[in-house]
């Protein structure tokens, strides 16, 4: 198997554990895609996979499929590793998506906009990930025009996307913060600049091991490189916050934190079954305790590639056969142990 | 088996009542079994789903009453109706049709109506290619052409250019939008299509 965009840690990624840019565009000659007919639809999409892969260059590795012709589980996946929105997996007839082999560069045919770009890193590096995407856009462009307005920017299916048609995500680890009495007060103060802010995986924290999701919440009447700002000011601000709030922790608590992380370590070393709730939660201690000294390894532990993989479709991907019930948790332990690496001595 | 609401309607929808371990079973008909007081069970979709998207209408909520219904994109066919449940459109030449219906729902969502950022290099809409003619000097031809065609725009009276016509058109079809006068939005609609058909070509 090629090696992944998250397996490759990235700059800052001890609290921004990634982030990634979707832009939605439609080309101007044709109607979106659920007023095509199945076969329109259907049609349009071969020619744009095949068009894209030929002569967009950061498509030239990328593998072309049929969404209805994947398989469920595949899909599932994809939608684990946020490649898939949740539209696009409800009606995945006459869709099609291209995926780069690390998974960095994804392209969605045909499910709500005509495309549906998205290109992801590990870290806060969303200025690299824009002049990524920014040159895609360019490059799909040249062989489709674009509907587009001068006054309300890229037409979009979905008017609540119009303007830039960009949402821009970052993932964040966020123990401490989440833990802290303020922090449902949090969505409404980052609201105020246009920014949400949501559980990575699942609806609650506890299965999301204190990863969040931020994104810009609005799309017209601020530029590209404005967006990425907003978001990255609000991650610096919450960065300053989680690391102040992890020191303190440290600091008065450390002997008490140890032990958290060292029962962490021990479950996570030797458990033979193991939940996704529970993993992602003592990932998460580790992770920090990590970051903040409290625990040392022999080699650096990716947690963010742990908490990808634990996931059930991920996961079964990996193991290669269906796997439910106690067979999951089963695999999942016995991943962990493998790719957990030992502490040091003292 | 009949409906026992009705009683001529066939019963299609089985309702199984628990009272105190007690199940009873009664059989309505499906109108009868919307007017019930759990009816709202019965409905199509999801209660949850008009809510949102009809953030983006003229406000009071009565769909099926607001005379914007009318309204129908000729490019795809869809309706005001259809986005206000939907929430979406159905081609990129709805923003033409349903646009100044929106623009101030979507000012008041976005805190903005006016992109700002990265403009596409390949644009094939209609409008920029009418003003891509004008820069290649056959602006005259255009404007005549544009006249023969509507000739009950002021604007081609006054040889205005495409681009500024259609502009003006477009500021007329906001005001009589706002003054709820939709045929005529309807009208001026058409005007402003068929302007940039000829630009066009």
């Amino acid at each position: 198997m090629d090696k992944l965009w998250y397996q490759e840690p990235g700059e800052g990624s001890d609290v921004t554990a990634a982030c990634r840019i979707r832009l939605f565009r439609n080309r101007a000659d044709l109607k979106f895609p659920w007023k095509l007919t199945a076969e329109e639809c259907g049609h349009a999409t071969d020619e744009m996979l095949q068009a894209l892969s030929e002569k967009v260059p950061e498509l030239s590795d990328a593998g072309a499929f049929r969404m209805e012709q994947m398989e469920e589980e595949k899909l599932r996946t994809l939608y684990e590793k946020a490649i898939l929105h949740k539209g696009s997996l409800q009606h995945p007839d006459g869709a099609g998506i291209l995926i780069s082999r690390d998974e960095s560069i994804s392209v969605t045919i045909n499910s709500e906009d005509h495309i549906r770009m998205q290109v992801s890193h590990t870290g806060r590096e969303f200025r690299k990930v824009w002049s990524i995407i920014n040159a895609l856009d360019d490059a799909i462009n040249q062989i489709y025009p674009y509907a587009f307005d001068d006054v309300l920017g890229y037409r979009t299916a979905y008017p609540t996307n119009v303007g830039t048609g960009m949402k821009a995500y970052a993932v964040l680890h966020l123990p401490q913060l989440a833990e802290s009495a303020g922090f449902s007060e949090l969505p409404g103060e980052i609201g105020r600049y246009g920014v949400s802010i949501r559980p990575a995986f699942g609806t609650a924290r506890e299965e999301s091991g204190d990863l969040f999701v931020l994104f810009n919440q609005k799309t017209l009447g601020i530029s590209e490189l404005d967006i990425i700002q907003i978001l990255d000011n609000v991650i610096g601000r919450l960065t300053e916050r989680e690391k102040k709030l992890r020191q303190e922790a440290a600091g008065r608590h450390r002997l008490q934190m140890q032990d958290v992380c060292c029962k962490a370590y021990g479950t996570l070393r030797y458990a033979q079954l193991m939940s996704q709730k529970t993993a992602m939660q003592l990932l998460s201690h580790l992770w920090w305790g990590t970051a903040e000294g409290l625990v040392a390894f022999r080699t650096e532990p990716d947690f963010y590639r742990m908490m990808m993989e634990i996931q059930p479709g991920t996961l079964q991907e990996m193991a290669g056969r269906r796997l439910e019930g106690v067979d999951c948790d089963r695999e999942r332990a016995l991943y962990l142990r493998k790719r957990l690496p030992e502490l040091t001595e003292e | 088996m009949l409906c026992e609401q009705c009683h001529t309607r066939e019963a299609t929808v089985v309702i199984r009542e628990i009272v105190n371990g007690e199940t009873t079973e009664h059989h309505y008909c499906s109108q009868c079994a919307s007017k019930l007081e759990f009816g709202n069970l019965f409905d199509a979709g999801s209660p949850l789903a008009g809510i949102l998207s009809g953030l983006l209408g003229l406000g009071n909520g009565s769909e099926s009453e607001d005379p914007a219904d009318q309204l129908t994109c000729p490019n795809c066919g869809t309706t005001y109706g259809d986005f206000i449940r939907d929430g979406r459109f159905g081609c990129p030449e709805c923003y033409e049709t349903f646009g100044p219906l929106i623009r101030d729902n979507i000012k008041k969502i976005q805190g903005s109506d006016a992109h700002v950022g990265k403009h596409p290099k390949n644009i094939g809409h209609l409008y920029q290619e009418a003003k891509e003619r004008i820069t290649q000097n056959s602006l005259d031809e255009a404007v005549e052409e544009a006249q023969n065609q509507s000739a009950g725009i002021e604007a081609a009276q006054s040889g205005m250019p495409p681009a500024e016509q259609i502009r003006l058109l477009q500021a007329r079809q906001q005001e009589a939008v706002e003054n709820e006068d939709y045929e005529e939005a309807a009208k001026i609609r058409d005007q402003i299509r068929a302007l940039k058909e000829k630009t066009n070509g």
